[in-house]
């Protein structure tokens, strides 16, 4: 199973989600145990969450290094 | 993926997971009460921020032992022993911002931190004590990959109706941390990294901002 089919059955990725060439071939670039956290954590890696199609007005938390 | 630099590599895995935090982000600078909730937040990037330092002596002190046995202590090192002093005092700037809001700094060091903050340093000293210090740059690139917009935290110091030295530490931040991230980014693309390094760190990071999330999600609850 493909990293995305198995991100979108644990609930991760939405099922309509449309991923990008590129973002999709990061996630594909994962190894199942990275794959493993983000379920884990309960990511969501859907379009409207992911911050290269973010709208927001700020996108720094402002917690800081 | 071969072809990709280690640092795009690591950022590339942050961007596509961190948008849940971008969206506490938003939520808490354009809450309607920010103003309430402000002092708030900053206790909690207090609780963070002041392991930043702590954490890079504990990594330099295992890259020291780890130095002639692993191919990555060296560099590391030298990346830890440059960033220490480069981010020592800057948990003062956030207890200053306090003090300028009113708030006692005593007061402030006496407040239990919350848990979602301890739990958020103490899964890098795990990592760090117990598998490898690389983990704990997946942590940095997420604290330092979106520095805070200048112009925006001055002009949102001005909207809620507070001295903008209240956001010293996001002012100050927002200058210094471009020059941070492009460093550790050179630092990743110097470092001999395998698959098994970039798993350790592509982890942290997730962890990173699972956890920083719920720390946001908190400060505006």
């Amino acid at each position: 199973m493909s990293n995305i089919a198995t991100l979108t059955q644990a609930g991760i990725i939405g099922p309509t989600a449309k991923l990008s060439p590129a973002d999709q071939q990061i996630i594909e670039s994962l190894t199942p145990t990275e794959v493993q956290a983000l379920i884990s954590i309960r990511a969501k890696l859907t379009p409207e969450f992911m911050s290269n199609n973010f709208s927001g007005t700020q996108s720094s938390l402002g917690i800081v290094f | 993926m071969n072809n990709v630099s280690h640092s795009r590599r690591l950022r590339d895995k942050i961007r596509i997971a961190r948008g849940e935090l971008d969206a506490v982000a938003n939520t808490l600078w354009s809450h309607p009460r920010l103003r309430e909730i402000y002092p708030e937040f900053l206790f909690r990037n207090h609780s963070v921020i002041r392991s930043s330092v702590p954490l890079m002596k504990t990594a330099a002190e295992r890259c020291d032992k780890m130095l002639g046995t692993d191919p990555l202590a060296d560099g590391l090192l030298a990346y830890f022993r440059k960033h220490i002093p480069e981010e020592t005092g800057h948990d003062d700037w956030v207890l200053d911002d306090l003090e300028t809001l009113g708030y006692r700094r005593e007061d402030v060091l006496k407040r239990l931190p919350p848990p979602s903050a301890a739990a958020l340093a103490g899964a890098q000293y795990y990592w760090i004590r117990h598998v490898h210090p690389v983990a704990l740059l997946g942590f940095i690139a997420v604290l330092e990959g979106t520095p805070p917009d200048v112009a925006f935290f001055e002009s949102t110091a001005d909207r809620i109706g507070v001295p903008r030295r209240a956001f010293s530490n996001l002012l100050l931040h927002g200058k210094l941390d471009p020059q941070h991230r492009d460093d550790l980014d050179r630092t990743l693309d110097s470092l001999p990294l395998t698959e098994s390094h970039h798993e350790l760190m592509g982890i942290s990071a997730f962890q990173t901002i699972n956890l920083l999330t719920q720390v946001g999600r908190e400060a505006v609850q």
